[in-house]
């Protein structure tokens, strides 16, 4: 019988941070409009003499992400040197947060399974980013590009909590709703905003957990799920066939779709870690933290919009569209504040995760002057029956352009006609004109009634609410 | 022909203002002496000729047309190798910057620029500030103006040998544990090592950063009060530098009953007998101390220093300026045979020393307990500083020694057991001529410390010192070719 392997996922994300300038001196901290070592100066390319200055922006947006992450802010924090060797590391150490990290424990809520369920924060610190290395293919050199170096990153990592590579994916995707919606980083993940690294054990002992790899620097959410699922299964197969599992550190092969080892772990770095000495420990105020806090404190959280979709019944990735906009999650709320009702707030949903996002892929400009408001509005002009759905459809790109929906209606007379007396006097006029219809009703020809509501429909340009007008007929022809 | 030797910034200053001579001839007169002595003294590692003739043409235009100068303005000084000046070559007297050319300038070398101050070269050191008698230089060893056969000491052995030479007024010089005091001391001049965080690192190659501090050597206390002036405050540019005002309060001070400590281990040096009796006579009170244990404060920074050491000196690794090797095959051997090839045996020995102290199960047992003895080190200062006001102790052991003598490297860092516990605790404190040693005749020195931030009370003090004695009274003519 087949052994029940548990797997246990912790991880490291590297975020880079949408500061203006660099972590530790005044180079703008955008490169990407830059040739190759121009966006430098002194400081980040480790001039002798040259001292490092910690940059507000970044202890600002650290603060902000505490608050998307449910943490800690450390008031007394510090900087530390890792040292290592390497070409893109021009210090020849990276400026990093090892004793004091600025954001303490917290978690992050993530839904899978169709529950909420929390995955620990250990810790998150500040570094900086390194020059980026490339190795030209054929050929004996390699090149250096040092604007990327000292971009300002937040490294966040995990509990070891995940048991599995949905899981694992799904906390990343949380962490990054919840770092862009704070603008705490661009978000740009194919220019390597958003990266981390996977470490994963498996176990039969739940108890006890397995000798661990870490996949490195993966910058896709599928690829993450793609590359767990390939290492716990290769985990298994060795244990099953009686090896043990080697701790090294390992990458992922994206065309292959496999993972190869790195390094071992007897090629482990000693980093020496020690205390930055050029930049003295310091203490964030009550008043700076309340300040940094404040530009986000409104902003609703990712998760809190997910929980209330859910309840609405929205799928995870539908609930992704509403969480990956902001302006239209802001939407989403102001409607959903007026309407107060389930199933109508699930209609503005309907309009939002539809025609809405139509608008958006096919709008070039995407001015959108949509508000909750109106979308409300709209919403309860059709459930009033004071319009039809396909009025409210041919109608709602005005509505998106800022236009009042009841404003619109009453302008182009588009309201339905629902008045009992005006639909009877018209009903009555066409069964007096097609004296053929109460013959055909009355000897057992039911569709005669439809083909009135067709003639009102046609009467009143369509204005007539159909299923009213449906009504009426019936009472009428009955009664004759 | 006005004699031009031995001037003080003041005496210089008059004779610039008053038409008596021009800043030309001040500077041509440093250049002129630096070219006949130099040869042998070997404290000069980069003139600057051209360039300090130019800006000597424009302070006599200003003085010609009838404007007040500066102080500072006019006065030729020089600088030791690890100042970065932009566009003058600056070494740190190692091979791996043989031929660096800095893009930008330090701090303190800015203020000075700005205050009228003329830089007339760069002088020698130990390289990398790693040494005790500019015998580390990688280009030459300096001598000891005083007697060819002796070292200057160091690592400012360059700037100290160069103030005694009489080039130039005043020298700018870095103190990591000892390195402006102790070449001042054997070289009978005065040096000021500020309170920590005083000046500006900015711009200054790195030793140990949390010791490091850069201080002015002059022939004076109270020349190197007005250097300090001019080169103190707050840098952006350095987060560890704290502002003056909050460092060290008022700027006048009153010297009244001043409470002198002196630890019982030191009564009967020369240079502390001098200060005893000069001191008693001008009314403080000299009261019995004991200082941090000296073998232990050694203990700590020869594992501190070096730890920060082998961290700071990592980006000299042939990459993106300096020296690289044309042996190097691959990237370890870039980085292997570059820092083989270019940095001398003592910069190989801390760098070792210091990445054994910092590795894993090592790090407790060294870079922790070092820093563990730090803090006690700061602690009994405070104690101290309770009822003292300031500390007297001689600034070394004994006077200059005999180029070629501390060859064994423990020995050389012996030469550092008076200073060390100072930067421990970034103390300021000045070393200034207190005495003559009988065997040799060359100088010995007393050294004055004061608590964090008292830096005007250990000049004032000095300076006191010196308006009631003539022991900082070199004569440079003395200073044989």
């Amino acid at each position: 019988m087949q052994k029940k392997y548990v797997p246990t996922i912790g991880i490291e994300i590297h975020t880079q941070l949408a500061t203006r300038s660099k972590m530790f001196c005044s180079c703008d901290n955008d490169s990407t409009k830059s040739e190759p070592n121009t966006n430098v100066c002194p400081v980040c390319l480790a001039f002798p003499g040259s001292l490092p200055v910690v940059n507000k922006g970044s202890i600002e947006l650290a603060i902000r992400l505490a608050h998307g992450l449910n943490a800690e802010i450390s008031k007394d924090t510090s900087f530390d040197r890792k040292n290592y060797f390497y070409p893109d590391s021009p210090k020849g150490y990276q400026i990093t947060q090892m004793d004091k990290p600025i954001i303490g424990s917290g978690f992050v809520e993530i839904l899978i399974d169709g529950e909420f369920r929390k995955i620990g924060i250990h810790h998150a610190h500040l570094e900086e980013d390194a020059g980026k290395s490339t190795h030209p293919i054929g050929s004996d050199y390699s090149l250096v590009d040092f604007n990327r170096a000292g971009t300002p990153l937040i490294e966040i990592v995990s509990e070891p909590d995940m048991h599995s590579p949905e899981e694992a994916k799904r906390y990343l995707q949380e962490v990054y709703a919840i770092a862009t919606v704070l603008g705490v980083t661009h978000g740009d993940m194919e220019h390597g905003n958003f990266k981390f690294d996977l470490n994963i054990s498996v176990s039969e002992d739940t108890n006890v957990l397995g000798i661990r790899t870490e996949l490195k620097n993966l910058n896709s959410f599928r690829n993450a799920e793609r590359a767990l699922k390939y290492e716990i299964n290769r985990q298994i197969e060795i244990l099953e066939g009686g090896g043990k599992i080697q701790q090294e550190t390992r990458g992922w092969n994206d065309s292959k779709g496999i993972t190869f080892s790195q390094r071992g772990k007897e090629q482990a770095h000693d980093y020496r870690y020690f205390p930055e000495p050029d930049l003295p420990p310091f203490e964030l105020s009550d008043i700076f933290i309340e300040s940094s806090r404040s530009p986000v404190k409104d902003i609703v959280l990712p998760i809190v919009i997910r929980k209330n979709l859910k309840d609405l019944g929205l799928k995870y990735d539908e609930q992704d569209i509403l969480i990956g906009q902001s302006q239209t999650s802001d939407i989403f709320f102001e409607a959903s504040n007026i309407l107060n009702n389930k199933s109508l707030e699930k209609k503005a949903v309907n309009w939002l995760v539809g025609d809405y996002q139509a608008f958006l892929t096919s709008s070039e400009t995407k001015n959108s002057k949509l508000t909750g408001k109106n979308l409300a509005s709209l919403i309860e002009l059709v459930e009033s029956g004071k319009i039809s759905s396909k009025t409210a459809k041919q109608i709602f790109n005005k509505v998106i352009d800022g236009h009042s929906p009841s404003d619109i209606v009453n302008q182009e007379g588009l309201l339905q006609v629902s008045d009992d007396a005006e639909l009877e006097k018209i009903i009555s006029e066409i069964i007096e004109n097609n004296p053929k219809v109460l013959e055909d009703y009355k000897s057992g020809n039911v569709k005669a009634a439809g083909f009135v509501v067709g003639q009102v429909m046609q009467a009143t340009k369509g204005q007539a609410n159909p299923g009213k007008a449906n009504e009426l007929v019936v009472k009428l022809l009955d009664k004759l | 022909m006005i004699d031009l030797s031995n001037l003080g910034i003041h005496e210089a200053h008059d004779l610039l203002q008053n038409g008596e001579v021009t800043c030309r001839e001040l500077v041509t007169f440093y250049l002129d002496r630096i070219k006949k002595l130099d040869g042998e003294i070997k404290s000069i590692l980069t003139l600057c000729e051209e360039s300090s003739l130019e800006i000597a043409d424009k302070v006599d235009a200003k003085i010609a047309s009838g404007q007040e100068i500066g102080l500072l303005e006019g006065m030729p000084y020089t600088a030791k190798d690890m100042f970065l000046t932009k566009g003058t070559r600056t070494t740190a007297a190692s091979k791996i910057l043989g031929n660096f050319i800095p893009p930008y300038t330090a701090t303190a070398i800015s203020h000075l620029n700005k205050s009228g101050a003329i830089l007339l070269a760069k002088v020698n050191q130990d390289e990398f500030a790693h040494g005790g008698s500019t015998e580390n230089s990688a280009f030459q060893k300096t001598t000891n103006p005083l007697n060819k056969d002796f070292v200057p000491g160091g690592s400012s052995g360059g700037s100290a040998a160069a103030v005694a030479a009489d080039f130039g007024i005043f020298s700018l010089g870095t103190d990591t544990g000892g390195s402006i005091r102790q070449p001042a001391a054997y070289c009978g001049v005065t040096g000021l090592k500020p309170s920590y965080g005083l000046v500006s690192r900015y711009g200054v190659i790195a030793m140990a950063s949390s010791f490091d501090c850069v201080g002015p050597i002059a022939r004076s206390a109270r020349d190197t009060e007005i250097v300090l002036h001019a080169i103190a405050g707050v840098d952006a540019n350095d987060s560890t530098t704290v502002s003056y005002q909050q460092l060290t309060g008022k700027r006048s001070l009153e010297l009244k009953n001043i409470r002198i400590g002196l630890d019982s281990n030191f009564v009967n040096h020369t240079s502390i007998l001098e200060a005893k009796k000069t001191f008693e006579t001008s009314g403080h009170k000299i009261s019995s101390i004991e200082l941090p244990d000296g073998d232990l404060s050694l203990a700590a920074y020869y594992v501190l220093v070096p730890s920060e050491i082998s961290s700071n000196l990592e980006r000299y690794d042939g990459i993106r300026y300096g020296q690289v090797s044309d042996k190097a095959k691959d990237l370890m051997d870039t980085y292997s045979m570059t820092r083989d090839e270019f940095m001398g045996m003592e910069v190989k020995r801390r760098i070792l020393t210091g990445t054994y102290a910092l590795s894993a199960g090592y790090y407790n047992a060294y870079y922790k307990k070092a820093m563990q003895v730090r803090t006690v080190v700061i602690d009994k200062f405070n104690e101290i500083f309770k009822n003292c006001d300031v500390v007297i102790t001689p600034t070394t052991v004994g006077p200059a020694f005999r180029a070629g003598d501390k060859a064994d490297p423990i020995e050389m860092y012996k030469t550092d057991i008076l200073t060390v516990s100072v930067n421990l605790a970034g103390l300021p404190a000045v070393s200034i001529p207190a005495g003559v040693d009988a065997g040799t005749g060359l100088p010995l020195s007393l050294q004055i410390i004061g608590k964090l931030g008292d830096d005007n009370k250990v000049i004032a003090l000095a300076k006191e010192f010196q308006s009631l004695t003539n022991w900082h009274k070199l004569d440079s003519k003395e200073v044989k070719s």
